[in-house]
């Protein structure tokens, strides 16, 4: 493990990986502080276009994206009381009525500094808890990878905001996306048409630049107006902002561990994470009457969570290939299509690819502290940029990033589809999250099921003999009933 | 029923109708197919099969079911919903305390600000729902679909090189971009496509016509 570390701050120090971090976080924080755009999509787009590098390095540049846009969206919640991601929802409660104060400035240095440390503290924490999560992963075998999948599956019925049963479809809809090609373990072609391209089935990840990428600009074609609706005048203080912050770290000890918890959590992600560190500083706050209209505190906490749920989110991503995020999603793309396998081999033969990552995103936080801090005043630009200059050249890089992912039409095709598809699934409030899940998590479901059934003759027995199993069996049931238990209890 | 029942109810349809039943089709014919497999490998298309059709036809179906599944079939059960919902409690309270008068008085450009694009498509929805070439026009969702699309099988034909200038300045016509800009995006999505060409060595300048 020792060997493992060396031999990873040995790759970090070699500056190529430097050299991608540091333009990772710079894209991030661009599409992060563009309202609608995103880490995501970011990802998305980057990720075909990542074939040339070297596995580490593509790795850690679409980590840094995942950083610098998490950190990005916090400006567009300051500046315009729009979060440029969803993980910055809560950050617009406090950062945007201190923009109208006139604390602008203050505001987005606290939002850097927070970021920086919620990224620093919870980097630290996932390295000295690896040794464990190897062992733990060591204790998967084919029957355990089936449930967990599963379980990422039933998360279904956490991401899905609105009606449980158009979450559901959305799942189910993906897994049926995810069956097209050759079966597992057996040479059966499914819903092929006897064409050779569709052998090796739908690609996910074309599957994820259509649903983040073109149907997002077809969503943002129809909004109103540019991105930026409106501005405010960018004044206040960059040393009132990282006092601020230093003077309260119990506050981003706490609001970090919070993101770190609930982003280990497949399914629940920043939005999430960052509400409930902001309602647990609402709670303890001495100042609590203040929140919502500009306190520090309100802007501290969410921005410690946000950046901090990165690292948790790597955990069950790493660990089991199961996604917490769309993001996060994108990010098991990238691993799989540069030949890193999440599981044992990330914590056992690959382990010093692993600690190369966590270095690099311990890294990033640098140069978010030094971007935010040193570009606080023209942040606004970013802003104003219009939607109509930003759509046709992701569109372009979308479709063109479709074909290049394995050089045929059909995902360029399925682009487009499910471009327009996902538009449409959007607009009725079909969440998009549940069926990338359905998409990522339907074939590791589906072989880890045939091979526990070929070792057991075909007994279900096999998922509930081990203590492990049980355990995951038992959370699964609980999972699926959580929705309707939790009406129940408060019928 | 009568003609002017059945013109409402059709008119009533919307893109997510379109949308459920489409799911349904592909399923059912999804679940049909997955009978021809060697088994297991039928099994997991049929479940994913069967419940994309049996929740999409209780989703078309909603509103003639009996209040108590109906209820079970459109209620939210996120088990972190409060969190969404206090941040929309802070966030909306300014628009949802107004009056319908106060609304009337707000100017156009103000109000589809403060408005979410929910109510303001209610609105639109409300004012008429005919078809026409100049409402399919001036709705830029679909002209992007619609431009998209064409980009897409134009590219499958004769290649990314040619078409992706093409489809840019397409775009920028069509929302009235400056030439500068409409000039600078061109020659920005071209240097892209060359860009990717040279350093990837993907043929890009070759469709099916031509290639």
């Amino acid at each position: 493990m020792i060997d493992a570390f060396s031999e990873a701050i040995a790759t970090v120090l070699t500056g190529e990986p430097i050299l991608w971090l540091v333009l990772g976080v710079l894209i991030g924080i661009f599409v992060g502080s563009l309202p609608g755009i995103g880490a995501s999509l970011g990802m998305a787009l980057i990720l075909p276009l990542t074939l040339p590098l070297d596995g580490v390095n593509a790795i850690i540049l679409l980590v840094s994206i995942y950083s610098g846009g998490m950190y990005g969206g916090s400006i567009a919640a300051i500046l315009l009381n729009a979060p440029g991601t969803s993980a910055a929802a809560a950050t617009t409660l406090d950062g945007y009525p201190l923009s109208r104060k006139g604390f602008a400035i203050t505001a987005l240095a606290m939002s850097a500094t927070a970021s920086t440390l919620g990224g620093f503290i919870t980097i630290i924490l996932l390295i000295l808890i690896s040794p464990f999560l190897v062992q733990l992963v060591l204790m998967f075998g084919s029957p355990e990878y089936f449930l967990i999948s599963l379980l990422g599956i039933s998360m279904i019925a956490i991401v899905a905001r609105g009606s449980v049963i158009k979450g559901i479809i959305s799942g189910m809809f993906g897994l049926l996306i995810a069956t097209v090609g050759i079966a597992p373990m057996i040479p059966q072609q499914r819903y092929t048409f006897g064409s050779f391209i569709l052998y090796d089935g739908i690609s996910f990840v074309a599957a994820l630049i259509g649903l983040f990428a073109i149907a997002e600009m077809i969503n943002l074609a129809g909004e109103k107006g540019g991105v930026a609706k409106s501005s405010v005048e960018i004044t206040g203080s960059v040393k009132d902002g990282i006092t601020s912050v230093l003077k309260r770290p119990y506050l981003v000890f706490k609001s970090s561990l919070i993101g770190m918890g609930i982003g280990s959590i497949p399914g629940a992600g920043s939005t999430v994470s960052t509400f409930v560190a902001y309602a647990e500083a609402l709670r303890s706050s001495s100042t609590s009457e203040t929140f919502g209209d500009g306190n520090h505190e309100g802007v501290i906490s969410a921005e410690s969570a946000n950046n901090a749920t990165i690292s948790g989110s790597l955990i069950p991503t790493f660990s089991f290939g199961i996604p917490g995020s769309g993001a996060t999603a994108v990010l098991l793309g990238g691993l799989i299509m540069h030949g890193l396998q999440p599981g044992p081999n990330l914590f056992s033969a690959d382990l010093a690819i692993t600690y190369t990552v966590f270095i690099a995103l311990f890294l990033g936080n640098f140069v978010i502290l030094a971007v935010g801090l040193t570009l606080i005043s023209r942040m606004g630009y970013l802003t104003r940029i219009d939607t109509d200059i930003i759509i046709p050249i992701i569109v372009v890089l979308g479709v063109v990033g479709g074909y290049l992912l394995r050089l045929n039409w059909l995902d360029v095709f399925t682009v487009l589809a499910l471009g327009i598809i996902g538009y449409y699934m959007k607009k009725y409030n079909y969440s998009i999250i549940a069926l990338v899940l359905g998409i990522v998590l339907g074939p590791i479901a589906e072989e880890n099921l045939a091979r526990s059934l070929v070792l057991s003759d075909g007994s279900l027995l096999i998922f509930v003999t081990k203590p492990l199993s049980l355990v995951i069996v038992i959370a699964i049931v609980l999972l699926t009933m959580g929705p309707f238990l939790k009406k129940a209890f408060l019928d | 029923m009568n003609e002017s029942t059945l013109s409402d109810r059709l008119r009533d349809l919307t893109a997510e109708h379109a949308l459920l039943v489409g799911l349904i089709l592909l399923s059912a014919w999804m679940f049909v197919e997955s009978f021809t497999f060697r088994e297991p490998s039928g099994l997991f298309p049929r479940f994913a099969a069967a419940v994309t059709i049996g929740g999409s036809l209780l989703l078309l179906v909603r509103n003639y079911l009996p209040p108590s599944v109906q209820s079970f079939v459109m209620e939210s059960a996120d088990v972190f919903d409060s969190y969404e919902e206090d941040l929309e409690d802070l966030t909306d309270e300014e628009v949802e305390d107004l009056t319908a008068e106060e609304i009337a008085d707000i100017p156009d450009e103000q109000l589809q600000e403060e408005l979410t694009d929910e109510q303001l498509e209610e609105i639109e929805s409300s004012e008429g729902k005919e078809w026409s070439l100049r409402r399919l026009y001036d709705d830029k969702r679909f002209m992007l679909s619609a431009l998209t699309t064409v980009y897409v099988v134009t590219s499958y034909l004769v290649g990314f090189l040619a078409t992706s200038p093409l489809f840019v300045v397409a775009y920028s016509l069509y929302v009235g971009h400056s030439r500068v800009l409409t000039g600078f995006l061109t020659a920005l999505s071209l240097a892209v496509v060359f860009g990717f060409m040279q350093i990837l060595n993907v043929p890009l300048d070759r469709g099916i016509l031509f290639g």
